[in-house]
C-alpha cells in the first residue's frame, strides 16, 4: 500500500491548479519503499515536478529530464512510488499512451489520473487509480483503491481545547 | 527501505554482474551475463527485467564514463569492462508520457468518403495482389466493406477472419477496422472471430499495434479496439503518434491499412483464435 501524507496530496493538487494554462500536468510521488518490488508500496516523502512538455492533449518527459528528475532518488535512497497526471475533462481512464509510457511497467505500479486539470481540488475518490498487473494496466474499482493507495493525515491534533 | 543488489562489476563463476540504476524509479537491478557474451546480452536482460522493449529515446550509459552503452553492444562484456566501464555500473532513463485529448476528428462528407474508399479498394484489387494473398471483399453499405483474410500462426496452422472497414472519415483519416462475426457483421470482442496476436513477438521492433477486446473510450462506451496508426481507432483512442507513423492523407490508403492487418494475422504475431 502507498501512503500519501495529506500535505503531499495538497501539494499535488496545488501544483496542478497553480500552473498557468489548460494543459495536462504530471508529478511523481517518491518515497521510502516498503520492499524491493512495486507491489510492496511505501510512504511518500517527496513530490517531484519534472520538466515536462505539457500540452492540451498530452504530456511528455524526455529521457534526459527523467534522469534529472531521478537524481535525488539514489542520493536519498528513495524510490518512485507513483505518478499523477491530469486530464482535461471528467474522463480519468488510461489511454493506450498512458499505458505504454507510464514511468514503470513493473507489476504493482500505481498511476493516478485527476479530472479537469486538477482544478476542482480532487481527492483520490475523484481520481482514476490504475494499477499495472502482470500483462496490462487495470483501473481499480472504487472500493479497491484504499487497499493500494491511501491519503493519510499529516497532523493529528487530539488535544482538548 | 528497499534493499539494492550489491556487487558492482562483480564476478560469479564464468559470469559478470552488470548493475543498473534505473533513474526513472530509483530501483537498482543486477543483470548477470557470461564473460564471453556481448554487451547486447546485458542490454536485452535489462529490458526483459523492465518489462518493456527498447525505445529510440532511451538513455543507457556507463555511470563512470557517461559513454552510451548501446554503442558497444557488439563488444564482449569482459572486454567492455576492461576498456570502457570498469565497474559495469550503468544508468538507465527513458521518456514517460501520456495523452488524453481526443484529436479533432472532423465529420466527412459521407458520399465523398464512400467514393474515396471504393476507389482505393478498386485500385488495390485491380493490381491482383489481394487475390494472390487470398483476400476477398464484399460491401455491406456504401461506407462499410468486409475483407475476408487468411491468418497463419508460427506453426503454419491457418484460419481466416472477417475484417470490417468503415470509411466514415476516409481518407482524411484511416478506415475504422473491426474483426466481425459473420452472423451479424458486428464487432467480435473475443472467441472464434477475435484473433490472438502478440504485439511484442518481434523483439527487434517496438510495439506497433494493440488488440483490445474492450477498450475504455472517452465517450464512456467501451468497445473493441483494433489499434495501429493506419486504423481510425488509434486516433479515437488519443494516441499521440510521431510523424513517421502517422496517417497522412494522400500518402496512405486503405491498402496500407490492410497490409498492417495482414501482418497482425501472420507470424510472428498471430497466435491463433482467441478463447
Amino acid at each position: 500500500m502507498i501512503a500519501i501524507p495529506a500535505w503531499a496530496w495538497k501539494a499535488v493538487v496545488d501544483t496542478f491548479a497553480g500552473t498557468a494554462g489548460m494543459v495536462e500536468r504530471v508529478v511523481f510521488l517518491d518515497g521510502v519503499a516498503a520492499g524491493d518490488s512495486a507491489v510492496d508500496g511505501g510512504v511518500v516523502t517527496t513530490v517531484t515536478l519534472p520538466q515536462a512538455d505539457e500540452s492540451e492533449g498530452h504530456w511528455h518527459v524526455s529521457a534526459h529530464e527523467m534522469s534529472r528528475a531521478g537524481g535525488h532518488l539514489r542520493l536519498y535512497g528513495l524510490t518512485r512510488l507513483a505518478q499523477v497526471h491530469s486530464h482535461p475533462g471528467p474522463w480519468t481512464g488510461h489511454s493506450s499512451e498512458d499505458d505504454e509510457l507510464a514511468f514503470s511497467q513493473a507489476p504493482g505500479t500505481i498511476s493516478i489520473v485527476l479530472p479537469a486539470h486538477g482544478l476542482t481540488c480532487p481527492g483520490l475518490g475523484d481520481a482514476g487509480v490504475h494499477r499495472r498487473e502482470d500483462r496490462s494496466w487495470r483501473r481499480l474499482e472504487h472500493d479497491e483503491v484504499a487497499r493500494y493507495v491511501k491519503v493519510v493525515p499529516s497532523v493529528l491534533d487530539l488535544r482538548y481545547q | 527501505m528497499s534493499t539494492h543488489e550489491d556487487g558492482l562489476g562483480g564476478t560469479g563463476g564464468g559470469s559478470l554482474a552488470v548493475t543498473v540504476d534505473n533513474e526513472i524509479d530509483g530501483r537498482r537491478l543486477a543483470i548477470r551475463v557470461g564473460r564471453a557474451e556481448p554487451v547486447q546480452c546485458a542490454i536485452d536482460g535489462l529490458y526483459e527485467r523492465l518489462g518493456r522493449g527498447p525505445g529510440a529515446d532511451d538513455s543507457l550509459r556507463c555511470a563512470v564514463s557517461e559513454e552510451d552503452v548501446p554503442f558497444f553492444a557488439d563488444l564482449e562484456i569482459a572486454e567492455y569492462r576492461q576498456q570502457q566501464c570498469p565497474d559495469l555500473h550503468w544508468l538507465f532513463a527513458g521518456p514517460t508520457g501520456g495523452a488524453s485529448g481526443r484529436p479533432k476528428i472532423g465529420a466527412a462528407d459521407p458520399e465523398a468518403a464512400a467514393a474515396a474508399l471504393q476507389q482505393d479498394l478498386d485500385a488495390l484489387w485491380a493490381g491482383g495482389g489481394p487475390e494472390a494473398r487470398g483476400w476477398r471483399r464484399f460491401q455491406l453499405d456504401p461506407l462499410r466493406w468486409v475483407v475476408v483474410m487468411p491468418a497463419t500462426d508460427v506453426e503454419g496452422r491457418s484460419t481466416h477472419f472477417f475484417v470490417r472497414l468503415d470509411g466514415r472519415r476516409y481518407d482524411q483519416w484511416p478506415p475504422e477496422v473491426q474483426f466481425v462475426e459473420p452472423e451479424s457483421w458486428e464487432p467480435a470482442s473475443g472467441g472464434r472471430w477475435w484473433p490472438a496476436s502478440d504485439p511484442l513477438a518481434d523483439r527487434s521492433r517496438p510495439r506497433w499495434f494493440g488488440l483490445h477486446p474492450l477498450y475504455d473510450f472517452h465517450d464512456g462506451d467501451p468497445r473493441p479496439l483494433v489499434c495501429f496508426a493506419h486504423a481510425l481507432g488509434y486516433y479515437e483512442a488519443s494516441h499521440a503518434s510521431t510523424p513517421d507513423v502517422r496517417w497522412v492523407q494522400g500518402r496512405h490508403t486503405v491498402a496500407d491499412t490492410l497490409d498492417r492487418v495482414a501482418e497482425i494475422l501472420s507470424p510472428p504475431y498471430f497466435r491463433g483464435v482467441s478463447r
